[in-house]
């Protein structure tokens, strides 16, 4: 057969938010930095099949964000056409300030995708900014060697690359096309920036890229709320022999990785599917992913695991049940923003990864956990948990987010919530092969 | 077809490409063992999927006399009908120039089927020989292909030099099986790449100059259907 090639303006339709207004991913479920990376370069790709590859004008981009997907969205672009000229806008005062020092997260690219084949590899294989799994402090640390190197290959005049930080009365004008700014220009050496005086500027440009992510989690008063990617000791065994109580509220990926690391022990997100499965991985994978194909039996998970209780999941529960934690207790806090949450089932729905829900489902079965569906304040007294032992995992109000530094207007908001109930942002490779330069061949 | 692969590369682990240059280099210093080639060159190509696409890739650079011209070659990608590996792939037998009797006999076919295949390349400058081998998997699936170049009249025409190249990819079979089978390495495995549909265009083989070797089987694997060596971080 020949390559399917799809077609850029399907693609690029996808992130338009409004005329010269892109968003990536904010509004997707199930997002990664894979994902995310994934989709920077969809997007980066068709604006050059569309935007540039036949034009002689050039293209003043903004990219705003300064995590992952931002800087991907802007490496992809340097290296695609000499024509683009990036500005690249970040609040804090460093790019990827939630991974950079992250050494108590663990990021793979595709274990979410569990276990769907390729799903284990431990390369995220991009032709942009790659890396490899591994603690999200060391992944921030490739991604910003990567894209100085990016940088230096190709932003070989000033015009090429612009990065503010430190931003105030940060502003998108999406009608006009235009921001405005109080930020610090900074003038990089290699993958590191040195920061110019403040300035205050308004600028048009062709196009806005918003690569925000989520904004940062929903907080609870009164109970602890460090960010998903702050440091912490729940992974490890406490020194004073102690054994505490923890409750976790939420049912997403970042309550569920919560819930493995405080209740196995040595739980390591890499090998913890070699370690439950060992000899019969392969097959497991064969045999969920199978069943996983069908719709029907993807939506909720929990018929599935149960009916293979006895079977295929019975030596990974007895390998699971010599392995809970003796230090800790925990209760799962299950309510929901809309109080829908009223069965353990529930959870099994597609809100987290296959992965996440079978570990959960597993660790049930072996009691290693309680749950409580009433009020959290109720459930925290209830089970007598220390309020600074409460991990609310709620996720972002990302709309909220966007409302700080957007005019969202009726027509943006309508388009918002039009993405969030498609989810078209497929994390799919639409490029075609060997699309993006490397700065090694420059 | 080629038109629709833009020839920058697309990441090839290092593990691979690691565990296939010394097999090259040895390749590449019994090629030269009587005497020096002019223009030698090695390197080795996997089929690949992409998002249920197979291709080829090209998981290392060229070994050569110079040591790796690797700049813009490791990780290019093809479709499966690309050249004489195009032909080993579909075929999955060895392919080769075949015996010629002067070079400028070889420079009138090349022009010919250059034309043919509109590849664009000059016939003056093609090399006088090619080969290309198919590392089978367990259900003849072609797993790598091995492929030579060199600027030395009827080089792989040789019986004997295709069966001792044949036979030294024989050797490299056997190992990456018992490697697949005994998982010696705790953090370096064979991640298993997902079977796809191959993409394909017009065949671009050199039809007048290159044919299949019928009497030389390739090296085979029995238990390796995909070749993607990654280390894992645990």
């Amino acid at each position: 057969m020949s390559a399917k090639i799809p077609d850029p303006d399907n693609v690029e339709r996808t992130f338009r938010v409004f005329p010269n207004l892109y968003i990536i991913g904010s509004m997707e479920r199930g997002v990664t930095i894979y994902s995310q990376q994934v989709r920077a370069h969809n997007l980066a790709w068709a604006l050059w099949e569309l935007r540039l590859k036949s034009s002689r004008q050039p293209l003043r981009v903004a990219v705003v964000g300064g995590g992952i997907a931002a800087l991907t969205m802007a490496a992809c672009l340097l290296c695609l056409d000499e024509k683009v000229e990036i500005t690249l806008f970040e609040r804090s005062w460093d790019l990827c300030p939630f991974q950079q020092g992250a050494d108590t997260r663990w990021v793979h690219p595709r274990i979410y995708d569990w276990p769907f084949a390729g799903s284990r590899a431990p390369s995220a294989s991009l032709p942009v900014l790659d890396w490899t799994e591994g603690r999200a402090s060391d992944v921030a640390r490739t991604i910003l060697r990567e894209f100085g190197r990016y940088a230096r290959a190709f932003a070989t005049t000033e015009a090429r690359l612009s990065v503010y930080l430190g931003l105030r009365n940060f502003q998108i004008n999406a009608a006009a096309s235009q921001i405005s700014w109080v930020g610090h220009r900074a003038v990089r050496h290699d993958e590191f920036f040195h920061l110019e005086e403040p300035e205050g500027k308004a600028d048009e440009f062709d196009i806005i890229v918003l690569a925000t992510g989520f904004g940062t989690e929903t907080t609870v008063p009164g109970y602890r709320m460090e960010s998903y990617w702050r440091n912490e000791q729940l992974g490890q065994p406490p020194l004073d022999g102690a054994q505490r109580r923890y409750l976790i509220s939420g049912f997403g990926d970042g309550a569920l990785v919560d819930i493995c690391r405080l209740a196995i022990e040595r739980f390591r997100q890499d090998t913890i599917v070699y370690e439950l499965f060992d000899e019969e991985l392969d097959e497991t994978e064969t045999h969920f992913a199978q069943a996983l194909s069908d719709p029907g039996r993807s939506q909720n998970v929990f018929d599935l695991l149960r009916e293979n209780d006895d079977t295929w999941l019975r030596i990974a529960r007895e390998r699971l049940r010599n392995r809970i934690r003796k230090d800790t207790r925990i209760t799962l806090h299950l309510l929901g923003r809309r109080r829908e949450v009223t069965n353990f089932t529930y959870i099994f729905g597609p809100y987290s990864s296959f992965l996440h829900r079978l570990i959960t489902y597993l660790l049930y079965r072996c009691g290693a956990f309680d749950l409580d569906f009433s009020e959290l304040a109720v459930a925290v007294r209830s089970h007598q948990v220390d309020p600074t032992n409460v991990l609310c995992r709620y996720g972002a109000n990302t709309m909220e987010h966007l409302k700080k530094f957007l005019n969202v207007s009726r027509p943006i908001a309508s388009r918002l919530t039009q993405m969030k109930q498609q989810q078209l942002q497929t994390p799919n490779r639409f490029w075609i092969p060997g699309t993006f330069p490397h700065y090694s061949n420059r | 077809m080629s038109d629709q692969f833009n020839r920058n590369p697309e990441p090839v682990p290092a593990a691979s490409q690691l565990a296939v240059m010394p097999f090259l280099a040895a390749v590449d210093g019994f090629l030269r063992r009587v005497h020096d080639v002019p223009r030698l060159r090695t390197t080795m190509h996997r089929a690949v999927n992409r998002e249920g696409q197979l291709y080829l890739q090209q998981v290392c650079g060229y070994v050569g006399s110079d040591g790796l011209d690797w700049r813009g070659k490791v990780g290019r990608t093809f479709p499966v009908s690309e050249g004489i590996m195009g032909a080993a792939f579909k075929t999955r037998r060895i392919w080769r120039t075949k015996m010629l009797p002067t070079v400028k006999r070889v420079r009138e076919l090349l022009a010919a089927d250059i034309k043919k295949t509109k590849d664009g390349r000059d016939p003056a400058t093609v090399e006088l020989s090619f080969l290309a081998i198919p590392f089978l998997g367990p259900q003849d699936e072609p797993v790598l292909i091995l492929y030579a170049g060199c600027d030395e009249l009827n080089f792989f025409a040789d019986d004997e030099r295709v069966s001792s190249v044949a036979a030294m990819g024989k050797g490299f079979c056997q190992l990456f099986d018992w490697l697949q089978n005994n998982k010696p390495f705790l953090n370096l495995r064979n991640f298993p790449l997902q079977k796809g549909q191959p993409v394909e265009g017009e065949p671009t083989v050199y039809a007048s100059v290159q044919e299949a070797v019928e009497n030389i089987l390739p090296p085979k694997f029995q238990s390796v259907p995909s070749f993607n060596y990654e280390a894992a971080a645990a």
